[in-house]
């Protein structure tokens, strides 16, 4: 198989409770792949280790064949991966555009010397910067907001805004995290176009979410979590008709 | 006629000064880093500069280069086990240091002359060199800020975990703020060493520190004139008191504290310091609700 | 061995005063999330009132103590009112308070010098405490015995209060989350209003206890406690108040040690070492929570 990202036995405690107890995964390149389970079922926790904020206290996480595990965040982020926040954490005292550019932190050449004497390199650079946020943003509809403060926004946007911020990291993986946690129906039907568009992009993609109804239309296949274990993977329509999912997470949705 | 131009001349140059000062901590303060160690920056360039020039007969200019290099090279070594340090265990940290530094410069009196201090230290700074330095900081910090390196530090103070997962390495920034800040505070010790005839170990101590810190939060943080208000305001406002030593003290800090009671944004602005207050706060409650 | 007892003796001693110190220091950063810079000044002004009582009414120590205690806590409780009590309202951000409480404490330290004067004063002989009992060669005055014995009074009061009282569950409870303590119906205001004041008041104990210890009040002398304070909290770890009594005691007996064994001059610089060093090794303090355990 032709794993992008997979992990292998992650188990993590916090003060006494388990978050995640030897949870494997694999995240194919080029699909939408889900990760779903209830509210507390170590699935924020997951994504925290992968993205570097969380140590797994045992198992390895693997990148591209290369052994990712304990790398700090900014290096997980040079390699190809970049997320969206379950709770948005956009720069509020900045603009979108500004927001955006952020992403492009680490494309950048300019040295020490090319700021402190202001060459050419770092103005062009800029611009190049530039010009390329405002293409991201035009793509995804949110051209017209570039300039205005994040504070203005509404709550689709910004969640798409976040998104559109990781997307200017050049990413090969994008991490989501409950992106359609808050949204309406049309807002959400509108995100589902949205992850369509990143992956035909050539971009893979972890969903993280709880809802059900989200994944099944989106995603290739699914992993299902509870209490910081495996309970099934597979693809969706499995997934759907699969008794223990049913029982422990279905049930007590309906 | 002469006096009053004398007067007016040292104030002018203690504007500059403690500008410097200002934007040094500005450094810091603006990567959300509250560092004390300011005065021990300042007095161990203080001390080096006067040391090399007076007993190694180096001329100033390169006495007070190594002095920024000695401050930057000692910010390096304790900034790569302190920034690992939450917000207040820093700031007490730095305090630490400051004090550590004083009490050697208090004790070590073949180079600093003990508690009695140098004196007799010829004058090199001048109101030119001051403003050469002052403008060439003010020019660091603009360049610094119009640059992806001046939003990456904005984005970090604002929120550390997205900057970081947008790739901004915050240790190494924050590393290397603190390592310029060392820089500009050894060479501001330096020029002050050189200013007024006299150093002494208590002259950066806690209080030299403080202050310091004063100058960009009254000033105001988010804007780059911000510090050098701050430092002007608060050091032509103190020549006004000048009839009593405690009086001077007592309504000081009686102005000061009504300042920040009517200015708690800063004499500029504070606005984006509010906002991370209250998540700060957010933040806090919820670390402490989860035990 | 004898002189390691008797060093053990002055360091418990003078330990004792830095924990009834830093306990208040600790408590204001536990409760209220404040570095409160001028509790040092609410320390000096209380050896001063107590000094006062002693030389100039010629009250007893017994009554000394209660008045500083009195004193220094309403002081204390001034600093709620005009600083950090409208900076809280105003949601400034808290580098403001430390600044503004820095600026408070200058202002009291030059009242203080304009009051008393800036030279150091001292206690008039009193004869009940210059005595002293000689055990196997370990020398305990009684004045020592005292100290220790006020010191460990108040902290067992406090620690009491802090565990079995409506208000020290109040305290407690704010300093767990102020919002939980607001919607349990507890008054933050009311609860920072009794941190400030017993803050206050054992500062000003201590203020009267180290000022007898070294027969000297000056008004320079809550700078230097400060910074003692905040050795102390690092030890213990911020907003940990068992932590400040055991770094208190701990930093007292290191520091007869070091003058006993290094040098009298960096007696000061060791304190700050030892920070220092054991910041390295566990970041938050020595009986801190590790990062860990917040998580």
């Amino acid at each position: 198989m032709n794993a992008l990202l997979s992990g292998e036995g992650i188990t993590k405690h916090f003060a006494g409770v388990t978050a995640l107890s030897g949870f494997s995964f694999e995240v194919p390149s080029g699909a939408i792949t889900g990760v779903i389970g209830p509210n507390g079922s170590g699935k924020t926790t997951l994504m925290n280790i992968i993205t570097g904020l969380y140590r797994a206290d045992r198992g390895d996480l693997f990148f591209d064949g290369r052994n990712i595990t304990g790398l700090p965040p900014h290096r997980i982020a040079a390699l190809g991966i970049a997320r969206s926040f379950q709770n948005i954490r956009l720069f509020s005292d900045q603009t979108i555009l500004e927001n955006v550019l952020l992403g492009t932190h680490l494309h950048r050449q300019a040295g020490i010397a090319d700021i402190l004497l202001r060459l050419p390199r770092l103005r062009r650079e800029e611009r190049a910067a530039e010009s390329f946020c405002r293409e991201l943003l035009e793509r995804f509809e949110l051209k017209h907001l570039a300039e205005h403060p994040v504070g203005r926004l509404s709550y689709g946007d910004r969640r798409r805004v976040e998104i559109v911020r990781a997307l200017a990291l050049r990413p090969r993986l994008l991490l989501l995290d409950e992106p359609a946690a808050g949204m309406n129906a049309t807002e959400k039907l509108r995100l589902a176009g949205l992850i369509r568009r990143i992956r035909d992009e050539r971009i893979s993609i972890l969903l993280i979410d709880h809802d059900m109804e989200m994944v099944m239309r989106l995603c290739d296949s699914v992993t299902v979590l509870n209490f910081g274990k495996k309970l099934a993977s597979g693809l969706p329509c499995e997934i759907q008709g699969n008794p223990a999912v049913r029982e422990a997470y279905l049930g007590l949705e309906s | 006629m002469n006096d009053l131009l004398a007067a007016y001349g040292n104030l002018i140059d203690m504007i500059f000064l403690n500008s410097i000062i200002a934007y040094s901590v500005w450094l810091t303060l603006s990567a959300n880093m509250f560092s004390m160690a300011t005065g021990g920056f300042l007095s161990l360039g203080a001390y080096t500069c006067v040391y090399l020039t007076m007993q190694h007969g180096l001329p100033f200019f390169a006495g007070a280069a190594a002095a920024a290099l000695a401050a930057t090279a000692v910010a390096l070594i304790l900034g790569l086990p302190l920034l690992r340090l939450r917000g207040d265990y820093f700031a007490l940290a730095t305090l630490a240091f400051t004090e550590v530094v004083r009490v050697v410069a208090l004790n070590w009196e073949s180079v600093t002359g003990g508690a009695l201090g140098i004196f007799n230290i010829p004058k090199y700074t001048d109101t030119a060199v001051l403003l050469i330095v002052f403008v060439l900081a003010v020019y660091f910090c603009w360049a610094l800020e119009h640059s992806p390196e001046g939003r990456a530090r904005r984005s970090m103070r604002r929120d550390e975990t997205p900057a970081a997962a947008m790739g901004v390495n915050i240790f190494t920034h924050k590393l290397a703020l603190f390592a310029a800040s060392g820089f500009l505070a050894g060479l501001a010790g330096a020029l002050a060493g050189h200013l007024n005839y006299f150093i002494g170990p208590n002259d950066f101590g806690l209080m030299r520190t403080i202050d310091a810190l004063a100058y960009p939060i009254l000033g105001g943080v988010n804007s780059l004139a911000g510090p050098a208000l701050g430092a002007a305001v608060f050091t032509i406002f103190p020549e006004f008191l000048r009839f009593s030593n405690q009086m001077r003290e007592i309504i000081l800090g009686a102005v000061f504290v009504l300042a920040v009671l009517l200015l708690p944004n800063g004499l500029t602005s504070f606005r984006g310091f509010r906002g991370s207050r209250r998540r700060e706060r957010r933040m806090g409650v919820r670390e402490k609700g989860g035990g | 061995m004898t002189v390691l007892f008797q060093q053990l003796v002055n360091g418990f001693s003078l330990g004792a005063t830095y924990a009834v110190f830093a306990i208040g220091f600790t408590m204001i950063f536990g409760v209220l999330n404040l570095l409160n810079m001028a509790h040092g000044a609410v320390f000096m002004w209380g050896a001063y009132i107590g000094l006062a009582c002693v030389a100039d009414l010629g009250l007893p120590l017994a009554l000394a103590v209660p008045a500083a205690f009195v004193f220094s806590g309403l002081l204390s409780v001034s600093y709620e009112i005009v600083i950090f009590g409208p900076l809280r309202k105003k949601e400034a951000h808290r580098w403001i308070g430390l600044i503004a409480s820095l600026a408070m404490a200058r202002g009291l330290v030059a009242l203080a010098q304009m009051i008393f004067g800036t030279h150091v004063v001292r206690y008039p002989t009193v004869g009940l405490l210059s005595g002293y009992m000689e055990m196997g060669g370990v020398r305990v005055h009684t004045l020592q015995i005292v100290i220790f014995g006020i010191a460990v009074l108040l902290m067992g009061a406090l620690a009491f209060m802090l565990q079995r009282t409506r208000m020290g569950r109040a305290i407690r409870t704010v300093a767990f989350s102020p919002r939980v303590a607001e919607l349990a119906g507890i008054s933050v205001r009311n609860t920072a209003f009794a941190t400030f004041f017993l803050a206050g008041a054992l500062a000003g104990v201590a203020g009267v206890l180290l000022g007898l210890l070294f027969n000297a009040v000056s008004p320079f002398m809550g700078e230097t406690i400060l910074l003692k304070g905040l050795t102390v909290v690092i030890l213990g770890g911020l907003g940990s108040v068992p932590g400040a009594m055991l770094g208190g005691l701990l930093l007292g007996v290191i520091e007869v040690f070091s003058v006993g064994y290094v040098s009298s001059a960096f007696r000061d610089a060791i304190g700050f070492g030892l920070v220092f060093v054991i910041l390295l090794i566990k970041p938050s303090g020595l009986f801190g929570q590790t990062e860990a355990a917040r998580a």
